[in-house]
């Protein structure tokens, strides 16, 4: 089978080869080129003008390095606890490949910016999220490619056991003891420590031209490993001769998370994105009364959905009137963020925030909450474990042994935000002496 | 009160609820029973936390429940604190900003009664039982199998996803949640 080779500015050349190829052409995939990683981050960063197709290689090239690091280390656990034999473990190494490059494929227009306006499930009630648009896209439009390459006939690969990896197992038919133990590898994907993590903190870093998100991957890469969860279940885990490196990920993250994607500047495009999308789509006649994008549970309707991309909404906003919304990007007259409280607002500051909303009145368009962000910081343990390579330990969370990851709060920083001619007003009504 | 103001508010006060009802009843209430103690609220007692949880071979998990721990850690409602060793994990308490419960005048008031069901039937199991019973549960509600003789295809599914627990292990968490009336046998289609 040939290899092929990609530049990437990130990890030097990433590899695939014809059947990966094959998914890497199809049109769904190539939408990717067209949606931009940071949404509109470049109107602060101007070098942050990447997209989801470099990401999505990128985190397919991580995903690999985990999973070989993690079955050299782990090699005599994985064949006498858990049954594999090498074509097994080749097998799932595939399916990992296709579950890291394609689990941004649901992405909508602006990547997380226009998330709000996903529609709810009726079966849950719930709003649906991209993972499951693209979990959906995977088990319909890419099934046939996935599945009817001739390599397939080695592998057996059913679209399912990927988008499985993506959304967790939803349809337990399919759990066999080799699906079951596949889910060993769901972490490499999505967790604390996943590919995609690991992937866009340096290339959002590199883009957006800042050191903040850079960390030690390589460090990382030759101490992850699995370790046991309470109930002895094994879970990916980083040997201690690698809890700086894991540290230095986590600080990553939040620098990252404070000086980009939670930047306030950023805070009013996305919010101005959301509003241009919700015009378009109710633009529409058939979201005439939803201004929502179409449901992830047929094919008619992902195909539909398929078809905004960033490129798309841009031309809108371009060539005709978004709006007042459109207006504000077109012109970079986005609105202003007129007071803040601290990362971690006291109760006095979250006081003074309903009493200056409440002072503003209408002149208040929206109120950013970090908490809310995608991005949030919450919950970001890590296990870190014995350096032995004889199989799974228990271990202690990444907080026991770094003072700094167990002082660092989540950020729950909050902003008022006021339209741009309002700006000298709401700020002479907040301070008299302004 | 709407729907995703409602969710904000319950989620806000689950972790000091969850705290104080499970301080003297829970050998050790720490991260991982929250999280499957929130599972089964949702997913079992129905009440709308808005959680999306999925399958991990850990059981169901959504990484929104430790985010919303670490917001009430935050605000001091509740503290984390990591025991070392020998127990090892970490110990949810009422923090130093608890306050009262707001079973009396809060959303999640309105759910006390499946608050109390929770913790008579879930909390005095450690994490190790709440797992491999969410997980079960978790495969339960999607194969929804119609008389006893379906009951073996289950115990095989949870036995693939967690093959360090027997078959009689197994079978003994599914049938004690049959008995307590946890979960039922679905009627035939």
């Amino acid at each position: 089978m040939t290899v092929y080779q990609i530049r990437d500015p990130v990890h030097g050349f990433i590899e695939y080869d014809d059947w990966e190829r094959e998914v890497i052409n199809h049109p769904a995939f190539q939408r990717l080129r067209r949606i931009k990683q940071l949404a509109l981050a470049d109107f602060v960063y101007p070098g942050a003008t990447h997209t989801r197709f470099e990401h999505a290689l990128g985190t397919m090239h991580v995903a690999t390095r985990m999973y070989d690091a993690i079955v050299t280390r782990q090699r005599q656990y994985l064949m006498t606890e858990r049954g594999y034999q090498q074509a097994g473990l080749d097998r799932d190494r595939r399916v990992v490949r296709f579950a890291a490059l394609l689990h941004d494929i649901g992405h909508s227009p602006f990547s997380h910016s226009s998330e709000g306006l996903f529609p709810f499930s009726q079966v849950d009630d719930r709003r649906y999220q991209h993972e499951d648009y693209s979990a959906s896209i995977i088990r319909t439009i890419l099934k046939e490619i996935l599945e009817g390459h001739p390599e397939n006939a080695n592998f057996d690969i059913k679209a399912d056991d990927v988008a499985d990896l993506i959304e967790g197992v939803t349809d337990p038919s399919r759990i066999s003891q080799a699906s079951g133990r596949r889910l060993l590898w769901r972490p490499i994907v999505s967790s604390q420590l996943d590919a995609d993590r690991s992937d866009y903190l340096l290339r959002d870093s590199l883009h957006a031209g800042v050191s903040y998100g850079r960390y030690d991957l390589d460090r990382i890469l030759a101490t992850v490993t699995l370790g046991l969860g309470n109930d002895d279940d094994p879970v990916i885990a980083v040997e201690e001769g690698g809890w700086h490196a894991a540290e230095g990920l986590i600080i990553a993250r939040y620098m990252m998370f404070t000086q980009v994607y939670f930047h306030h500047v950023r805070q009013a495009l996305d919010h101005h994105v959301e509003g241009v999308l919700a015009y378009l789509l109710r633009d529409k006649r058939d979201h005439e009364k939803s201004g929502i994008f179409p449901l992830p549970t047929n094919v008619e309707a992902l195909k539909e959905y398929l078809d905004w991309d960033d490129w798309k909404v841009l031309g809108e906003i371009t060539s005709r009137n978004c709006g007042e919304h459109g207006e504000c990007i077109k012109n970079r007259t986005h609105h202003r963020r007129v007071w803040n409280t601290e990362e971690v607002p006291s109760e006095e500051e979250s006081r003074t925030l309903e009493e200056y909303k409440s002072n503003l009145g209408g002149l208040v368009t929206f109120v950013s909450d970090a908490s809310k962000s995608w991005y949030s910081l919450g919950g970001q343990d890590l296990l870190i474990v014995p350096n032995e390579p004889t199989g799974p330990r228990h271990g202690a969370p990444l907080s026991y042994h770094s003072n700094v990851v167990k002082n660092l709060p989540p950020s729950s920083q909050k902003g008022i935000y006021v339209r741009r001619d309002d700006r000298e007003n709401a700020l002479r009504i907040l301070f008299k002496d302004h | 009160m709407n729907r995703e103001i409602e969710r904000q508010e319950l989620r806000r006060h689950l972790p000091l609820e969850l705290a104080l009802c499970l301080e003297d009843k829970s050998p050790q209430f720490g991260k991982t029973a929250f999280m499957k103690l929130a599972y089964l609220l949702q997913e079992l007692y129905e009440i709308p936390l808005g959680y999306r949880f999925s399958l991990y071979t850990y059981g169901p998990y959504s990484a929104e429940v430790l985010a919303d721990l670490e917001y009430a850690k935050l605000r001091k409602q509740v503290d984390v604190e990591y025991l070392g060793d020998p127990h090892g994990g970490f110990k949810i308490t009422p923090g130093g900003k608890a306050g009262s419960s707001g079973m009396q005048t809060g959303a999640i008031g309105n759910y006390s009664d499946k608050l109390r069901d929770l913790v008579e039937h879930f909390g005095a199991f450690n994490a190790r039982d709440l797992e491999l019973r969410t997980t079960s549960i978790f495969l339960w509600k999607r194969i929804r199998p119609t008389k006893p003789e379906n009951l073996n295809s289950v115990v095989e599914t949870v036995r693939h996803l967690k093959p360090h627990f027997s078959e009689m292990t197994i079978r003994s968490a599914i049938n004690s949640l049959i008995n307590d009336g946890i979960i039922q046998y679905f009627p035939n289609q």
